[in-house]
């Protein structure tokens, strides 16, 4: 896995305050990932390798290199699985890795929770488009 | 206590667990709880916030970001719940059914000192049984899981056997309308088909059951009383098989005026795909109406066959129209169905009975929230 990557152009994916939410608008799937995940979706969706994430992470929170790369490479892997990323010729966006603090955070090993079930949650309960006027109350 | 209750969908939308929630949770607001309920905008316009009956509401934009596949909302929206259950500390979180908006809720239980109380209030599906199902998630989770009957209590605790010991049934009813029940009219005969007008509630079966049924007995009519996509597929459906004369379209009905168009029916159509213990089942008893419905999920723990109404075969067309026909060509069994089904409700739904056992278990749930926060 020596290749940059991209975020795929039929998916959206934002990061706030470390937590990640994407969705695969081409499959319908939510999927979430917090701290060290959002991070590795940050980096992998602005152009870095495997190598590169492992730096960045060991670089941000407490981690040696080597057990970020080990935790970090399923997690890519998956990502690519599931459609969100693919392979990708450019060079990385150096300010996805800006750290914003010189204290490197705590470490939780990252996961990425897939939410396979969205599309039929919401469609189990339809909203109701046909609803003019508050039923509730007398017309 | 303070009680939390995260429902996707409350007043202004019209549907069993809107109606549920409506008549209880100022009924347990009356016992003492402070309760406040967080929900989803929907099509009309309604305040962000409101109060009913003591309760207060808090309606944010769950359906509008999940719909336009917004991660941008869908996280400024998990912040705001984080927030939320942050200032309130609520004793008891009641995630009241399962919902596509509780991934917006998910990170927020984390952490948070509340006993959480999950309700199922439909059938489980099979999908639904995966380990990465919300509706797994959220068992694993819940401190306690209510279902509002057997049948889908059974599917939860073979789905997640752990949940055995901390899963219950509270089976689902409604206070009585205010309305006394009328005779059943005959002339004409009227089938009422309540509720909204969705695949789910698989209503062309109604009209496709009804079509022979009305060459045999023409002055029957068909009332539909609800709202929603599927309207113009039945609409038409009901004029290629030439009983549009026969029909009429109420539109949504006031829940408070639920009893009073009940009273126009000879009995009730219920054809759903799928139900928990749908209240309109027991709106008819209260009113005295057989029901004629699908046999499956809780539908057979309201309607008792033969005895207070009938039950039918799912997806079968000649069932029910057998059924239908059955009421019409009996009409003293229709009576005495009718006559029986309300004395069921009477005897086996009492409305008192429901609200003292929320508030147990709500009681019961402070238990366990008091003992995770320790000694004050």
């Amino acid at each position: 896995m020596q290749g940059r990557f991209e975020r795929d152009p039929e998916v959206v994916g934002k990061v706030i305050d470390g937590e990640a939410i994407i969705i695969n608008l081409a499959t319908g799937m939510y999927y979430s990932a917090d701290e060290v995940g959002a991070f590795i979706w940050t980096l992998l969706e602005s152009g870095h390798n495997l190598a590169e994430v492992a730096t960045q992470i060991a670089a941000r929170y407490d981690v040696a290199e080597d057990r970020a790369r080990a935790d970090a490479e399923p997690v890519v892997l998956r990502l690519l699985r599931e459609g969100l990323i693919r392979a990708a010729q450019r060079e990385p966006d150096p300010a996805a890795a800006a750290a914003d603090s010189d204290e490197r955070r705590a470490y939780v090993q990252p996961s990425l929770e897939v939410h396979r079930d969205m599309k039929d949650l919401l469609a189990l309960d339809p909203p109701m488009p046909a609803l003019k006027r508050n039923p509730w109350e007398r017309s | 206590m303070r009680i939390l209750v995260f429902s996707e969908y409350f007043r202004p939308f019209v549907g069993g667990i809107e109606v549920l929630a409506d008549q209880l949770l100022p009924a347990l607001v009356k016992k003492g709880h402070e309760i406040q309920v967080v929900t989803s905008h929907g099509p009309i316009a309604v305040p962000d916030e409101e109060s009913f009956g003591g309760v207060l509401v808090r309606r944010y934009p769950f359906r509008t970001v999940l719909e336009g596949k917004d991660p941008e909302g869908m996280l400024l929206l998990r912040g705001r719940m984080r927030q939320l259950l942050r200032e309130i500390d609520p004793d008891v979180i009641h995630l009241n059914g399962l919902a596509g908006s509780h991934l917006l809720l998910l990170p927020a239980l984390s952490g948070q000192r509340g006993a959480i109380l999950l309700q199922l209030h439909q059938r489980l599906f099979e999908w639904e049984a995966a380990p990465d199902a919300m509706a797994s998630r959220l068992m694993k989770r819940s401190d306690w899981v209510l279902s509002v009957c057997n049948s889908t209590l059974v599917q939860a605790r073979q789905a997640l056997p752990e949940i055995e010991p901390r899963s219950s049934v509270i089976r689902n009813t409604v206070a009585a309308p205010p309305f006394d029940p009328t005779p059943l009219p005959f002339m004409p005969p009227t089938f009422l088909c309540l509720g909204r007008l969705a695949a789910q509630k698989q209503f062309d079966l109604a009209l496709r059951a009804a079509a022979p049924v009305l060459k045999r007995f023409p002055e029957v009519r068909m009332i539909f009383a609800g709202d929603g996509d599927e309207k113009p597929a039945l609409q038409a459906l009901a004029s290629s098989l030439g009983i549009a004369d026969r029909c009429e379209w109420l539109g949504w009905v006031r829940p408070a005026d639920i009893g009073g168009v009940i009273n126009r029916a000879t009995a009730m159509i219920l054809p759903s795909r799928w139900e928990g213990l749908p209240l309109v089942a027991v709106e008819a008893g209260w009113m005295g109406r057989p029901m004629v419905a699908t046999r499956i999920d809780g539908v057979r723990e309201i309607i008792r066959d033969g005895e207070t109404g009938l039950l039918t075969e799912p997806d079968n067309v000649d069932d029910l129209t057998a059924a239908l026909l059955r009421l019409l060509e009996r009409p003293e069994d229709t009576r005495r169905m009718g006559a029986a089904s309300r004395a069921w409700v009477q005897r086996e739904f009492n409305w008192d009975d429901c609200v003292a056992a929320y508030d147990a278990l709500y009681r019961r749930m402070g238990e366990i929230a008091r003992a995770r926060r320790g000694p004050s």
